[in-house]
């Protein structure tokens, strides 16, 4: 069994005037030490999905059916004092804008050693401050900046003591919601290659939500491409970027501005391989079709099905022949 | 020399902005911070102008002192010829009509309060134009022309109701309301996917097309800068480290600090093309 597994995981928020699913049947697993990026446009339901592995859903935010089971615990129907204990120690969370989170009048050091202490009672202030050295060195901030106030540190700084505090408890899931969206490119690029390296050496697995398709496929080995709350198409790195086939996955990658110019698709007419139809996963019709370039009548009518075009690439269209 | 050399939109002389105490409580010293540090830059009418830098470099500060939003300390900034800094009463009104500024963030910057209809109108209202048909008119225009038609369906929207890539059109419809000369744009799609960057990019290169205004493009994405601009000045701290057309700028970089940017820049070196 891998170390996630999430099965058919549908998340509502109520409003006063409507229920609104904002994410819908999403289905993936995922093991130790290997890496799968979330991709989609603002508001697909990225961090919904994110927050819900967590149980951190806002109040008006609630699961209405799915599973997931973590290292073989199910997550959902575990009482809140054992999902405590998971959180953070088990499964870490880089929040979405996190970096700008940090308490400014406390410093860092005295943030990161707080948490560590309410984790983990037992443990002596000074093991606990050698551990957030060896955090430090990890994440190659210098140890004399470790007791500084928030706005001494550079913004990539602040990521990068956020990226130490997630790995404090050496987890084996790190949720990463758009860590390096407010950054430039090269405090970027730079986090990006410390995230993957870390993930690798300490064989974590790793779960990396961004809008920038770009990023996520320099740091993890599967994607999956989100749109209107549904996984529309999932596979290896390799697989979608070289055979990209749902029409939202090619219009993300053809925009997608390159130095070079734009990104091109290598196979450029065909958005339809042979593949086998899996069963049909809704009731409703595709959500991309008033933007689709390629829907059809078919389209119009059915709601589309889930199809293999290989084991580990499937897509959510009507569009195989 | 040609002999009537068109006027430049804008020129900029050796500007310094410093700011001379840290904006925080807990500073360990309030030494002062030199923003932009001796700036020189001529954007031509008509132009699509990219100032491109890392986090930090100065670009925001270099848009909030062309708009007026901020004095500078030394050196000069002039406005189809004019120095903008004596500008006081009708004659600032008139420039701040003519320079508009198209914000980074499109969920902060919208009024939640405020329906779409509202907020392109409002600086109509602010310039005078008291006829509502008029002001209708004008908005309807606005909306088409930045992608969002037919312009009355959005009217009455607020912008909670409007996705990431409608929003910013509505930011971009009331910068373009008051048909402005010069429009800066600073990082308008960072929060957007590159399906929606890249027609708001389009929807940019358009606007110029058609309405002749000239763009400040503020940014720290080269591929964009490349992809929209004609020339582009790289910044950092403080200071351009080169400036030129930006296809020499990006294929024969002249700093070590470009040649960081381009590297830095995502490629997929694992596909094989
Ligand atoms: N507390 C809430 N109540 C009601 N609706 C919500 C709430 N939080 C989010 N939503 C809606 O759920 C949908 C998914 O939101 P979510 O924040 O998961 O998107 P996202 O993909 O993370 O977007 P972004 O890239 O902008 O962070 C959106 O339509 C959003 O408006
Ligand atoms: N009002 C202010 N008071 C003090 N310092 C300021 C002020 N405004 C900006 N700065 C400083 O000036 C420098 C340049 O900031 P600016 O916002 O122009 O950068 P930027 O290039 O726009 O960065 P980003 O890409 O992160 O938006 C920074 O070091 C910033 O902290
Ligand atoms: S199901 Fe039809 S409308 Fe939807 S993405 Fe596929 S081809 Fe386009
Ligand atoms: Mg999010
Ligand atoms: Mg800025």
């Amino acid at each position: 069994m891998a170390l996630l597994e999430v099965e058919n995981l549908t998340i509502a928020y109520k409003t006063r005037r409507e229920t609104a699913i904002a994410a819908d049947r999403v289905n993936f697993s995922l093991e130790r030490g290997r890496s799968v990026g979330i991709v989609g446009e603002s508001g697909c339901g990225k961090t919904t999905l994110g927050m819900a592995l967590l149980r951190l859903l806002p109040s008006n935010g609630f699961v209405k059916k799915g599973r997931v089971t973590f290292d073989g615990m199910d997550l959902l129907s575990l009482p809140d004092t054992r999902m405590q204990r998971v959180r953070w120690k088990r499964i870490a969370m880089i929040f979405q804008a996190a970096m700008n989170a940090w308490n400014p009048v406390q410093r860092i050091g005295d943030q990161i050693l707080e948490a560590i202490r309410t984790h983990d009672p037992k443990i002596t202030k000074a093991e606990a401050v050698k551990q957030v050295e060896q955090l430090y060195e990890l994440v190659e901030i210098p140890a004399d900046r470790i007791f500084d106030f928030p706005h001494q540190y550079s913004g990539g700084m602040k990521q990068r003591a956020i990226i130490a505090m997630a790995l404090a408890c050496s987890p084996d899931l790190i949720i990463a919601d758009e860590p390096t969206t407010a950054l430039d490119v090269i405090v970027q690029d730079q986090i990006l290659q410390k995230i993957k390296a870390i993930q690798k050496e300490k064989n974590i697995a790793l779960i990396f939500i961004s809008h920038d398709i770009g990023v996520v496929a320099g740091v993890c080995h599967e994607i999956m491409v989100m749109y209107r709350g549904k996984i529309v198409e999932a596979g290896r790195r390799e697989e979608v970027f070289e055979v990209p086939v749902h029409p939202y996955t090619r219009a993300l990658l053809s925009s997608y501005l390159t130095i070079d110019g734009v990104f091109e698709i290598r196979d450029k007419q065909s958005p339809a391989p042979p593949c086998t139809p899996a069963e049909p996963l809704s009731k409703e019709l595709c959500g991309y079709v008033h933007l689709c370039p390629h829907a059809s009548e078919a389209c119009r009518s059915r709601p589309p099905q889930w199809r293999e075009i290989t084991p580990t690439h499937k897509v959510l269209c009507s569009l195989c022949r | 020399m040609p002999d009537t050399p068109a006027e430049p939109m804008v020129q900029i002389q050796g500007i310094k902005k410093t700011y001379s105490e840290d904006r925080s409580l807990f500073a360990r010293s309030a030494q002062a911070l030199t923003a932009i540090d001796g700036v020189s830059l001529c954007i031509e009418k008509g132009e699509v102008f990219g100032l491109v830098g890392a986090s930090g470099s100065g670009k925001t500060t270099l848009g909030r002192l062309l708009l007026k939003l901020e004095e500078i300390d030394a050196g000069q900034i002039r406005f189809q010829g004019k120095d903008i800094s004596g500008l006081k009463g009708a004659a600032l009104k008139d420039f701040r009509r003519r320079v508009q500024l198209i914000p980074q963030d499109p969920y902060q910057s919208l009024n939640p309060y405020m329906s779409i209809f509202d907020t392109v109108a409002e600086p109509l209202i602010i310039h005078g134009i008291r006829s509502s048909e008029a002001r209708r008119q004008k908005a309807a225009q606005a909306l088409d022309a930045a992608g969002l038609s037919p312009a009355a369906d959005f009217f009455p929207s607020y912008p909670h109701q409007l996705s990431g890539g409608q929003r910013q059109r509505a930011a971009i419809a009331r910068a373009m309301v008051l048909s402005p000369e010069f429009v800066i744009a600073d990082e308008p799609t960072s929060m957007l996917d590159a399906t929606i960057s890249f027609t708001i990019f389009k929807l940019l290169a358009d606007l110029r097309k058609t309405q002749g205004v000239t763009l400040l493009f503020i940014t720290h994405d080269l591929a964009a800068a490349r992809f929209l601009c004609d020339r582009i000045a790289v910044i950092y701290k403080g200071q351009i480290v080169e400036s030129g057309l930006s296809e020499q700028v990006i294929n024969n970089p002249g700093s070590d600090y470009t040649r960081a940017l381009i590297n830095a820049q995502p490629r997929f070196s694992f596909v094989n093309q």
